[in-house]
């Protein structure tokens, strides 16, 4: 009999003590932000509301992925690195110069461009590996995660404009037209030496 | 009038898309009335065929995909992988990194035993905690998100290392959350484990003998909830488990029978007061150095097979590697501590009520991504 009663005071004490703990959530600031009512792209107008509980986005956020083609050596090292093979890359060749990346100080040697860079953001998991494998640091995450689209080739992102494959694609058969003449050059220098010798 | 009246067996389907199935799982139920005759778990709803996978894709490429084995344990899962790798290469992991890895899995692991215990206490009908822990689940998440940039997904560990090193003022920020998470964590006590109606849905339903649950192949914190002391990072210690001063919380049988969905409950409670512990001693003994050790680009470990095992949130996570030489795996084997769980299910519901199978359920941490992989 006595357990009986003891149950009922338990019962009865143990859920007033719980219901004390959820009245004072009323007092404390919420935690949850109204997001699409609420600006998240501002931290500061963010920790006026949210009274400083919140910290701005990590540098290092993954959200969808840029390339600054101006640094990409076409080294198709992300290709590789790619579980899922969602970027494509066609490159051709063009003019040697020096690129400064991001990732060391010593500038790489840029012999080939890009005509073709396509990430399939439909099909990407966010999972860094691209940006790890690249030498220059010219595929980045950025901290956009705001990418709903209509169609789904809307999500394939291409990061070369037709007129600068255009440009390369010109310019790489220049070059092949220079290299084959210089080929051809060299090769008469060749004869007309050996013809010497004879 | 003495014949006896024999009433037929309804058979209910609880699943595949039931609120208290954690995920997509069916169970399908022989009743009689509010009686469970006979419960047959059918598994396999999300398979995704993960150990394929490994098949067709580079060493390091795989390791996002252990990612999605286990989503709320993900570091945990990261790290069994990287291990195995390591271990078939001969690779020593610098010590610092071998820290974070620690401190990483630590803090996933009390994540992951937040959503379990949040989850338990859903589906004895409490919203509440499960709102209160998953607040506090969000503050790990942003620690996290911190370190890697990601905040379920993580793709944090590599072969050899880590990818990314601590940020600044990470450590000050950890263990202020954790002397906020330790009162947060004595709140949680006082909301549900003390609470009369919850001892009273958990205690002495489906007790688990610690005998039977040896038979059953329990892992991780099922087994210890038992009663039986045995986790991996102190039998078999891996990483520096070794170094490190923790203790092995089992179940004690405080309000119930010894095994029951209690002792496991509180079991989880009190790993995740031994993980808050790592992590001081973690945070105060760090080292610094490298992150990486040096891994060739293209990853061909040799001939061979290994079997690695580690104590994720979810108990002995398996990883066995078969490698041929090549730059994918010739065959791959998850072994989860979420499917051991499941086999015992249709011994345990027989002869328990309907609500009580959710709260076996419950009890178990089932997460059915890991179930089927």
């Amino acid at each position: 009999m006595n357990a009986y009663f003891n149950n009922i005071k338990n019962g009865i004490q143990t859920v007033f003590e719980g219901m004390s703990i959820s009245l004072a959530s009323f007092f404390v600031h919420p935690i949850t932000i109204q997001y699409p009512e609420d600006d998240i792209s501002s931290a500061e107008k963010l920790k006026e509301t949210y009274k400083g509980q919140l910290g701005p986005m990590p540098e290092n956020y993954r959200g969808i992925l840029d390339v600054d083609l101006s640094i990409c050596t076409a080294c198709q090292l992300c290709v590789k690195a790619c579980p899922i093979d969602c970027i494509v890359i066609d490159a051709v060749k063009c003019d040697k110069s020096k690129v400064q990346g991001t990732k060391s100080e010593k500038p790489a040697v840029k012999t080939r461009t890009c005509t073709r860079f396509d990430i399939h953001m439909g099909k990407c998991m966010f999972c860094a590996l691209c940006t790890l494998a690249c030498p220059t640091g010219a595929i980045v995450h950025t901290k956009v995660f705001e990418m709903n689209k209509y169609q789904l080739q809307d999500l394939v992102l291409s990061f070369v404009s037709e007129e600068e494959k255009e440009k390369a694609i010109k310019r790489d058969s220049e070059l092949k037209v220079e290299a084959a003449a210089e080929k051809a050059a060299k090769a008469a220098k060749e004869a007309e030496k050996t013809e010497e010798e004879k | 009038m003495t014949s006896e009246l024999k009433t037929e067996h309804i058979t209910i389907n609880m699943g595949p898309q039931h609120p208290s199935t954690h995920g997509v799982i069916r169970f399908v139920i022989k009743t009689d009335g509010e009686i469970i005759h006979e419960c047959d778990p059918d598994v396999g709803y999300l398979h995704r065929g993960i150990e394929k996978i490994a098949e067709s894709v580079t060493w390091q490429g795989f390791v996002p995909f252990t990612d999605r084995v286990d989503y709320l344990a993900s570091m945990n899962a990261n790290w069994a992988y990287c291990m195995a790798v390591e271990e078939m290469l001969g690779t020593e992991v610098p010590e610092r990194a071998e820290y974070i890895r620690v401190i990483a899995g630590e803090l996933n692991r009390i994540s992951s035993h937040l959503v379990a215990i949040g989850a338990a206490d859903m589906d004895m009908g409490a919203i509440t905690p499960f709102v209160q822990l998953l607040r506090e689940r969000e503050y790990i998440n942003d620690l996290l998100e911190m370190i890697c940039g990601a905040r379920l997904t993580y793709n944090y560990y590599s072969i050899g290392g880590v990818n990314y090193d601590l940020p600044e003022g990470f450590s000050i920020k950890v263990m202020g959350f954790l002397d906020h998470f330790e009162v947060a964590v004595e709140q949680m006590h006082r909301l549900v484990t003390y609470n009369q109606i919850f001892i009273n849905r958990f205690a002495n339903v489906a007790a688990v003998s610690p005998e039977m649950a040896m038979d059953y192949n329990f892992v991780g914190p099922n087994l210890r909830g038992s009663g039986v002391k045995y986790d991996v990072r102190r039998n078999k210690p891996y990483s520096i488990y070794d170094k490190l001063d923790f203790e092995i919380p089992i179940g004690t049988a405080s309000v119930g029978t010894l095994g029951d969905c209690y002792d496991r409950y509180f079991v989880r409670v009190e790993e995740i007061r031994e993980s808050v512990k790592i992590l001081r001693q973690c945070l105060q003994q760090i080292p610094e150095g490298e992150i990486q050790a040096k891994v060739k680009n293209a990853i061909k470990p040799p001939v061979g097979h290994k079997y690695i095992r580690t104590e994720t949130p979810r108990g002995d996570t398996g990883y066995f590697i078969y490698s041929d030489g090549k730059t994918s795996p010739s065959r791959l084997k998850i072994r989860t501590g979420s499917f051991t769980g499941m086999s015992i299910i249709p011994e345990l519901a027989r002869n328990i009520f309907i609500a009580d199978l959710v709260a076996v359920i419950g009890s178990l941490d089932i997460v059915a991504p890991e179930l089927d992989r």
